[in-house]
């Protein structure tokens, strides 16, 4: 039963790259919701299990183009293990802190996926950077942020409600 | 103790574990297409078949909404111009009967259009288009491809008056077909068109063709003016009861002929 929350949020990882991502970018920011989550359950469980949903968030992110597969899994593993583990050593509990290691890690993750994935000549890099990546990563880390706010309890469907 | 020391994890079963992953991802990246395919293959078809399915079923209802959509204007402008035909065939098929339509010696035909119809229930007085100006007088006989319709009753310069033969003004004299027995056509609220002044004596049955008969100056003679649908014949009374069945449907008036002379 353990298994489950994990299972559910890969699932919404494949839900994502499928039908959602179309409905939730904006220009060229795209949520990097594989990378949210695996730095969200490093935030809040252990390393072991940060680094091997890591990996299998990695396996699900890879699945569709397997001339890639690996690479996501061993950016994902090692973020989340890391994340996971600065979290222990820092004893990271408050939301800025927190917030700003999920934006530390989308960046981490950003710089190898474009590596990767973009074809850009001399000197491109940092334009390219500044126009995709650098803005889902910030779109990224809002999501995070309205997260850990609706998490907390600052923001709830109550108050909301009660707003309107 | 250096804190980046202390950052490495103690535990032995992080860094095996670790390690272990880092492997296994490096394996699948270093191996063949054949594994790495059949890995995918295995992991789409049980993560991410359903939502391929659902994406394909939202894609064919949103391609399905739009050939609807489509399909419906298209729909609109068919059956707008399939009108527009009936229309037109309609038409055709009056501009047909008006071709075998022969007015009287020494009459010509002149189209019109009415404008207006007035009356209560049927209507007994309409509004043509025509009036001085194309020649159009008083008395001129009305009529359409069915038979008599009226008479020219008032004209103005642009447009004229017809009393259609529903209105009680309107008389006309007439006979039947057959047997040439005279009388006058009328019309009242109560007993609708009738043959009046038609005598006992005269031959008269049910189904026999009213035409003009000429008399009064007014109207040319042989244009139809109905059927005859019952004939009583009163006690004490010296003429027939004839009811008459128009020719002409003035519930339906669409085009309307003046029967102009030929100077």
């Amino acid at each position: 039963m353990r298994f489950v929350p994990y299972l559910l949020y890969l699932f919404l990882i494949a839900f994502y790259r499928t039908i959602l991502v179309e409905f939730f970018s904006i220009m060229w920011a795209e949520i990097y919701l594989s990378a949210l989550i695996v730095l969200l359950v490093a935030l809040n469980k252990d390393c072991l299990t940060a680094l091997w949903f890591g990996f299998a968030a990695g396996l699900i992110y890879d699945a569709p183009d397997p001339s890639y597969l690996g690479v996501h899994m061993i950016i994902l593993a090692i973020i989340g293990v890391v994340a996971a583990r600065i979290k222990d050593h820092f004893n990271l509990e408050s939301m800025k802190s927190r917030v700003l290691l999920v934006l530390a890690g989308l960046f981490v993750y950003s710089i190898p996926r474009l590596l990767l994935y973009s074809h850009f000549g001399k000197g491109e890099f940092v334009g390219i950077f500044l126009q995709g990546p650098v803005l889902s990563v910030i779109y990224s880390a809002l999501i995070g942020w309205i997260f850990f706010v609706m998490r907390s309890g600052r923001i709830s469907y109550k108050k909301l409600k009660s707003l309107f | 103790m250096d804190w980046r020391l202390s950052f490495f994890p103690r535990d032995k079963r992080v860094v095996i574990h670790t390690v272990f992953v880092l492997l296994i991802s490096l394996v699948l990246l270093l191996a063949g297409q054949r594994v790495t395919g059949f890995v995918g293959n295995a992991t789409v078809t049980l993560f991410y078949y359903p939502f391929f399915k659902l994406k394909n079923t939202i894609s064919r209802l949103v391609s399905a909404g739009q050939e609807t959509r489509a399909l419906r204007a298209s729909l609109i402008e068919l059956s707008t111009r399939l009108q527009f035909f009936n229309e037109m065939l309609e038409e055709n098929r009056r501009l047909r009967a008006l071709l075998g339509f022969v007015p009287p010696a020494g009459f010509k035909i002149v189209p019109t259009e009415i404008v207006r119809v007035r009356g209560s229930g049927i209507p007994n007085t309409v509004l043509i288009n025509m009036g001085d100006e194309d020649s159009i007088r008083v008395n001129q006989t009305v009529v359409n491809r069915n038979g008599l319709a009226g008479r020219v009753a008032r004209v103005m310069n642009d447009y004229s008056v017809v009393y259609l033969l529903t209105e009680p003004r309107c008389r006309v004299a007439a006979r039947v077909k057959r047997s040439r027995e005279q009388g006058i056509i009328r019309y009242s609220m109560i007993r609708r068109m009738y043959l009046d002044n038609s005598p006992q004596q005269g031959d008269v049955k049910i189904g026999d063709t009213v035409i003009t008969s000429g008399l009064g100056g007014i109207f040319p003679e042989g244009l139809v003016i109905g059927t005859v649908t019952s004939v009583d014949s009163p006690k004490r009374e010296f003429f027939y009861n004839i009811t008459i069945e128009p020719a002409v449907n003035f519930n339906g008036l669409d085009e309307l002929y003046i029967l102009a002379r030929e100077d």
